[in-house]
């Protein structure tokens, strides 16, 4: 591919495709679902089309900043290389197969709004990961948290809007810390672009404020103790789908940007030198073990998963901040594994939620008999959240594992394998009584309808297959990304 | 012969999802699929024994699974002895079930997870590495689980959720060894002599294994869920739980020993003095406990604990000798004790009884399936010439052997008490009469033909090899025991 030599119009033009066509919903409006489904779909096809062609370029290694003289007085940027074009597809991909389950979801009212938002978040998100620095990144990332405002305020009732609120505030003080760390930063090192080995010299306290501000404003967007207070509450009261889109998207973006200041802002040399890192892996174990204890001990299925995403982004965060080759692997795989694991098991709550109405995990008993194909790929995904092999989450765990060793810490892969533990613990009693024992016979009058509509079913069956598949076949094509992006930052 | 391995692995998974799928309506095509995929198993697994007497592995070409879970297939003499055993065990209960499991919901299930765990048991014995010896771990544990929990009933369900998770948790300490090992040695394999060196790491890892792989075989303090699991699971299977299912954690344990760490760094960190002090809590505790119980299966539960604790020492002292006691002891075990749980389940199938207290007089009343109970019981207690008589014998003289005359002491003591809680079974069952009502004797029709004749023929086993010459199994464990020592 010729692409060194040409400038690379594919970045941009996948984000105006996309807000094209969230504005585009909102104009044709309520007049059709179908309509609806099919441009955004077709909107996020043509993204991964014009996307995809990229990868033998930058899996060959090669980069390109591409910057745009607007919006000063830095203008924008956006670089392509490994990372950024394989969380762009993943998030897209992703993105697609929500938009059929949004489709088929039964919204009560203002589908218009949630349909543009919808994408308009999606489309912000591809933006973070594209970004070519720290300002770009900061406008998609604004825009992104935002308009998820909306997403999370969509029921309209009292306890919504104080979940709402809460989210809101926390947002805006993380945009506060992100624009210190700006500004630090640019103090610092006159350059707000990606580096590799960072664009920070020196450690100081202008430094260690930066470094603090991006760990505040990423990390809440990560869920990381303890500046995950809006999430359980959030996931507690917005519709199905937003959540999915804020697990297997909109939580990645904030560990993505801890993986892109840790490596291209202050960089690893830096950062060993100072230690900061190790402040933020303090957290990711605090994150992990709070999370999956707090997960086991609520009965509210989706609060459950929320709190098990906290302690999921955990295990990411973990991988970065170890700062050996392994760890990185297994973090940046599990972006990916998680994606898979937690869509399945939120889309499948959705479901249960849609169609009973019941939210508390003791009502679930013997759901199993009365919607036996969502159960059973939840079971799928709750036994790839406990790590048994071949599934992916297995392949983070390992890797995850053996970075810790690396890291001369095995005490971090104990505390792994206890999380995994509570995992089993929070997650397979609701498959096991979905199937066997006791029944709940209240159960089985109270269904809004007979089957799951197909675009709900289709699009849990392709997470499914996402949790599954990779380990099953010869060669695991998303770990050889993930080995390629960290050869790439441990040159 | 190099495809064998890989066959005996997939051939049960194979049955299994034509179970699944053809299996639904009709009970003898039910039948028909689990007898041919199981018995097709053990004649593979037959073939292989001349596998015993070559040095090495043999490796089924192909590799499945991308890394880091790549798995292979393959066998040496040591797989092929578990597999044998195990496929034959199969074959037993399966038949055994055709009557047994008959009146029961879920008959298609039941079978389909049958040949799951004997496919996942095939494949902890015949894959060349840890690596596949984890995953079939796993795959076994969540298949188990759904045959613990046959009855669905709470009792059963709460059992289950025990074995389930007591599972979970010695497979993530064994995920602990498995990360360790490949971090440390860059490799997984089996290869006798071992490859780790000793230092704290390699240590914890060590004991991370002893941990996982004692949860699977029952060992004290970490036997907690076998003696629920067993009186919760349909009777075949509680068979194999026994004869089978706990001999996973002492293959995976000879293994980590000799094949991974060996000898001379399992000394080096004190791993086989604590093995020994728990091989001996385990044979005494379990003894004692399996005395105080009324529940029959119960009793036969916790008898396992004590008789793998047996293994447990001999695997403990490092020697040759030792060895092959231990070898020698899962054989016979797993005739003996699948023996007594099928008399057990039939027992129940046939007269609802479960406790010790009712069986006063049954004897006359199911003649085939007590005398079968006594000679198992006979071999179990150690009289010779039967099985168990050869495994202690030789395990007594290691002890010796190795200066620890204390363990002849302790294997007495538990002789004694084996003979304290299976005897007055039998004779309770033959000579003591029915609540002052003298039963008469009665042959034939007791239970289904396939529950009669499994159950005698495993009883004939039991005492069986005694009278044969060559004495087969002899010679086979001490092939395989002396391939380690070489």
């Amino acid at each position: 591919m010729d692409g060194l030599t040409t400038v690379l119009w594919q970045p941009a033009v996948s984000i105006i495709v996309l807000l094209t066509a969230s504005l585009f919903i909102w104009v044709i409006g309520e007049k059709g679902e179908k309509a609806v489904t099919a441009i955004s779909a077709s909107a996020i096809t043509a993204a991964l089309l014009f996307l995809a062609p990229l990868s033998p370029y930058v899996l060959a290694g090669h980069v390109q900043v591409i910057r745009y003289s607007i919006l000063p007085p830095f203008g924008l940027s956006f670089r392509v290389e490994l990372l950024s074009i394989s969380l762009a597809l993943l998030f897209l991909f992703t993105g697609l197969v929500l938009t059929f389950y949004t489709g088929a979801y039964p919204l009560e009212s203002g589908k218009r709004r949630f349909r543009t938002v919808f994408l308009f978040v999606l489309a912000c998100s591809v933006g973070v990961v594209l970004a070519g620095d720290l300002l770009s990144l900061f406008l998609f990332f604004e825009a992104m948290s935002l308009s998820f405002f909306i997403l999370v305020i969509h029921n309209r009732e009292q306890e919504t809007i104080s979940a709402t609120f809460k989210f809101l505030y926390m947002t805006i003080g993380g945009s506060v810390m992100y624009f210190i760390a700006l500004a630090a930063v640019f103090n610092q090192a006159g350059e707000l672009a990606w580096r590799d080995g960072g664009i920070m010299t020196a450690g100081g306290p202008y430094t260690l404020l930066a470094f603090i501000g991006f760990v505040v404003a990423f990390g809440m967007k990560a869920g990381m103790f303890p500046l995950h207070l809006w999430m359980p509450d959030a996931y507690g009261q917005a519709p199905a789908p937003a959540v999915t889109l804020s697990s297997m998207i909109m939580l990645k973006t904030g560990a993505y940007g801890i993986l892109r200041i840790t490596h291209h802002i202050f960089g690893i040399d830096l950062l060993r030198d100072v230690s900061w890192h190790n402040y933020v892996l303090v957290l990711a174990v605090i994150s992990i073990l709070y999370g999956s204890s707090c997960a086991f001990a609520t009965r509210d299925l989706m609060r459950r998963l929320a709190y098990s995403g906290i302690a999921q982004l955990g295990y990411i965060t973990l991988g970065i901040t170890m700062l050996t080759p392994d760890a990185l692997t297994g973090g940046v795989y599990h972006i990916m594994a998680h994606a898979m694991m937690k869509g399945t098991l939120l889309l499948c709550a959705g479901a249960i939620l849609a169609k009973t109405g019941k939210r508390n995990i003791d009502d679930l008993a013997g759901i199993g008999w009365k919607m036996p194909f969502t159960m059973i790929c939840f079971s799928i995904a709750a036994l790839t959240a406990v790590g048994l092999p071949p599934m992916n989450i297995f392949i983070s765990k390992w890797h995850l594992g053996l970075g810790a060793l690396d890291a001369g810490q095995p005490l971090l892969l104990v505390v792994l394998l206890i999380s995994s533990m509570l995992n089993a613990a929070y997650y397979l009693p609701i498959a096991i009584a979905a199937f066997f024992g006791e029944r709940n016979h209240d159960l089985h009058e109270k269904l809004s309808w007979d089957r799951l509509p197909l675009g709900m079913s289709l699009s849990i069956v392709v997470l499914t297959v996402g949790c599954l598949a990779f380990g099953l076949g010869q060669i695991n094509i998303p770990l050889q990304w993930a080995r390629a992006i960290t050869a790439g930052f441990f040159y | 012969m190099n495809y064998l391995p890989m066959a005996a692995v997939l051939t049960p998974f194979a049955f299994a999802l034509l179970m699944a799928v053809l299996g639904r309506d009709r009970s003898y095509v039910r039948n028909i699929l689990a007898l041919t995929g199981s018995f097709i198993t053990f004649l593979i697994t037959l073939v292989m024994l001349p596998l015993l007497r070559t040095d090495g592995w043999i490796y089924s070409s192909g590799k499945f699974l991308s890394s880091p879970i790549t798995i292979s297939f393959g066998a040496d003499s040591l797989s092929v002895f578990f597999a044998v055993i195990f496929s034959f065990c199969y074959l037993m209960a399966i038949i055994y079930s055709f009557g047994y499991i008959a009146h029961s919901h879920a008959i298609n299930r039941y079978y389909t997870l049958m040949l799951i765990t004997l496919g996942a048991m095939m494949g902890i014995v015949l894959t060349p590495s840890l690596v596949g010896l984890f995953l079939f771990f796993e795959v076994y544990a969540v298949a188990a689980y759904l045959l613990v929990i046959h009855e669905e009933d709470e009792f059963a369900m709460a059992a289950g959720a025990l074995f389930l998770y007591t599972a979970v948790a010695g497979g993530l300490f064994i995920f602990f060894g498995l990360a360790t090992t490949y971090f440390m040695a860059g490799r997984v394999d089996f290869f006798h002599g071992g490859y780790m060196s000793a230092n704290p790491l390699s240590a914890a890892a060590l004991f991370a294994f002893l941990i996982g792989f004692g949860v699977k075989a029952g060992m004290f303090p970490v036997h907690i869920w076998l003696p629920e699991a067993h009186p919760a699971a349909p009777a075949p299977f509680s068979a194999l739980l026994s004869g089978c299912g706990i001999k996973v954690g002492i293959y995976g344990l000879i293994r980590i020993i000799f094949d991974v760490y060996g000898t001379e760094t399992v000394r080096a960190v004190s791993f086989d003095k604590v093995l020994l002090i728990l091989a001996v809590v385990t044979i005494l505790f379990g003894s004692a406990l399996a005395l105080q119980q009324d529940h029959l299966k119960r009793r036969l539960a916790y008898s396992s604990v004590a008789q793998i604790g047996y293994v447990l020492l001999g695997v403990a002292l490092l020697n040759e000798r030792a060895l092959f006691g231990a070898l020698f002891h899962i054989f016979s075990h797993a005739l003996m004790k699948g023996t007594l749980f099928l008399c057990a389940g039939a027992i129940i199938t046939q007269t609802g009884k479960k406790y010790v207290s009712e069986l006063k007089g049954i004897g006359r009343e199911m003649p085939v399936i007590m005398l079968s109970f006594t000679l198992a019981a006979i071999t179990m207690v150690g009289i010779p010439p039967f099985n168990a008589f050869i495994s202690k014998w030789h395990l007594a003289l290691a002890s010796l052997e190795s200066g620890q005359a204390i363990l002849v002491a302790v294997l007495m003591v538990s002789s004694l008490l084996n003979a304290l809680y299976y005897f007055p079974i039998v004779i309770k069952a033959f000579l003591s009469d029915k609540g002052g009502v003298e039963v008469p004797l009665s042959f034939g029709g007791e239970i289904s033909s396939g529950m009669l004749w499994t159950t005698a023929l495993m009883a004939l086993l039991c005492v069986g090899f005694a009278f044969i010459q060559p004495h087969w199994p002899v010679m086979m464990a001490s092939d395989i025991a002396s391939s380690f020592f070489k």
